[in-house]
């Protein structure tokens, strides 16, 4: 009886202690901290110590810190121009591809030259365009993995500590997603780096109980693209990657299913690199889409425990950055 | 006699199911520390290897970084600005917030200038808007502004400018006067 006794105790401690360390695991995975966000920028110049000044400015700070650094940046520069020889600058005068190839070359050297000592840290410096204006097409996507390819040949012992890709602000609104896949398609077809999207997932479904086996609609307000568009620019070709804009409750929903759906209808498990938020971009503004953005924090801690309440999409969720204008 | 042993086993148990259980932890939390590329697919594993590589290459060259803040290697400047009506607005409100007709630029005093993109808005294409965007020296974005047309009769076009005075049309044909300096209309 003794034994028996024995026995079921045994049984039962041993059962507690493996339940609380899965718990304790998952406890861990679920509440992990955000980590602290970097500044990206709508960029309106290609002024080269503006730019040097900003990479220096990232190496200073990342020297100051304890430990190796590994951050990401997203310098935006606009769309593509109607001539097909650069970026728009927004407003501002269109800069030429080598314009902004010499102007993200000096922000490596910054980089490289602010973190003196520090050797091992590094910067992820994503060239931004977006699908909003011209050349969202294959010749487009092509002409800019080259200009992406030419700055990583320029580089020289700034790679050393820099890690260098594309991006696309690619929203549903801005075109359709036969356009956009094509731009991605040509991107694809010459690169040497990955682009990231960075962009949105408008009008897709923010069910919790979305099941991922539906190619759902997302419908913006002026376009429609399939789930599986998005997918498909964000990382079922090749080269992308995606760091999604994670504004608000809607978003962290519409990009959980996103990779939800990706697991159980395409079989592939989607990486979110990060959350990209625009509470800088919102400072002082009148957009009424500012009222409620998220925090960095808040949209990283929001995406992060939604992803992992999920065994179809837990991942680790690497980083955190907020844009505004320069 | 019986008894103790039993009790010693169910201790010895405890500790090695124990020290499983902390091992597996550990093991867990190293495997979430891994290198995130390890987990990419071989296509996108690649190329981040790739980088890896060039960057190891970089590294390797052993090159003494020069000591100070010896600034930028090479001195660009941006395009001057020219006065001028925009056929088209890139802006990040565009579709979301705003549909954009066109835009109007202009440089001001030392250095500064400022933007304008007319049209109407996402959630109302009844109100017609401007967004007055302003620049400083440096080209930094320093104020933006979202302004409404005072009746809505629907978007608004920029037709033509006299220095910061901008006339615009309505899609009623309505003619409004814009003053830039005052944000304001006449």
């Amino acid at each position: 009886m003794t034994l028996h006794k024995n026995k079921l105790i045994l049984v039962s401690l041993s059962l507690l202690l493996l339940i609380t360390t899965l718990l304790a695991f998952n406890l861990q995975v679920a509440n992990a901290a955000a980590p602290s966000n970097t500044i990206s920028y709508y960029m309106n110049t290609i002024n080269t110590t503006t730019h040097y000044n900003m990479g220096y400015a990232i190496g200073q700070d990342h020297l100051s810190r304890i430990g190796t650094q590994s951050e990401v940046i997203i310098l935006a520069y606009g769309g593509q121009n109607s001539a097909g020889t650069g970026l728009t600058l927004w407003s501002q005068p269109d800069a030429t591809y080598n314009q902004v190839r010499d102007a993200i070359i000096q922000v490596a050297r910054g980089y490289y030259l602010g973190t003196g000592s520090d050797t091992a840290s590094r910067l992820r410096i994503l060239v931004g365009t977006s699908n909003s204006a011209y050349q969202v097409n294959y010749s487009g996507g092509s002409d800019y993995a080259q200009m992406i390819n030419d700055i990583g040949s320029n580089l020289g012992v700034y790679a050393s500590q820099v890690y260098l890709h594309g991006a696309n602000d690619m929203e549903i609104d801005y075109a359709t997603a036969t356009n956009t896949k094509d731009w991605a398609d040509g991107y694809d077809s010459v690169d040497s780096y990955s682009y990231y999207n960075y962009g949105d997932a408008a009008g897709c479904t923010t069910s919790t109980t979305y099941t991922g086996t539906t190619d759902s609609n997302c419908a913006a307000a002026i376009n429609t693209w399939k789930m599986s568009d998005i997918y498909y620019v964000s990382w079922q070709i090749a080269a992308s990657r995606v760091l999604p804009q994670i504004y608000n409750q809607s978003m962290s929903k519409q990009w959980k299913n996103l990779k939800k759906y990706g697991k159980v209808s395409k079989g592939g498990s989607m990486n979110i690199s990060g959350t990209l938020t625009q509470q800088g971009a919102c400072i002082g503004s009148s957009d009424p889409t500012c009222t409620g953005t998220y925090s960095p924090s808040s949209a990283w801690t929001d995406l992060n425990d939604r992803l992992n309440a999920d065994t179809d999409t837990a991942q680790t969720l690497q980083y955190s950055t907020d844009i505004r204008w320069y | 006699m019986k008894q103790l042993k039993n009790i010693s086993l169910v201790i010895i148990a405890v500790v090695v199911i124990g020290a499983i259980s902390f091992t597996s932890f550990q093991y867990l939390g190293a495997d979430a520390a891994k290198s995130p590329n390890d987990n990419l697919p071989l296509e996108k594993k690649e190329q981040e290897d790739w980088q890896e590589r060039k960057m190891s290459a970089a590294r390797a060259q052993n090159e003494k970084k020069p000591e100070g803040n010896p600034g930028p290697s090479k001195i660009q400047i941006d395009s001057p600005i020219i006065t001028e009506i925009l056929d088209f607005v890139d802006d990040p409100l565009r579709n979301k917030v705003i549909l954009f007709t066109n835009g109007w630029i202009s440089s001001k005093e030392n250095g500064k200038s400022v933007s304008v993109g007319a049209g109407s808005l996402v959630e109302d294409p009844e109100q017609g808007v401007l967004l007055i965007r302003q620049y400083d020296e440096k080209r930094s974005m320093v104020e933006a502004n979202i302004i409404n047309t005072p009746d809505k009769s629907g978007r608004v076009t920029i037709k033509e400018f006299n220095k910061m005075i901008l006339t615009l049309v309505t899609e009623d044909g309505k003619e409004l006067i814009f003053n830039v300096e005052s944000e304001k209309f006449n």
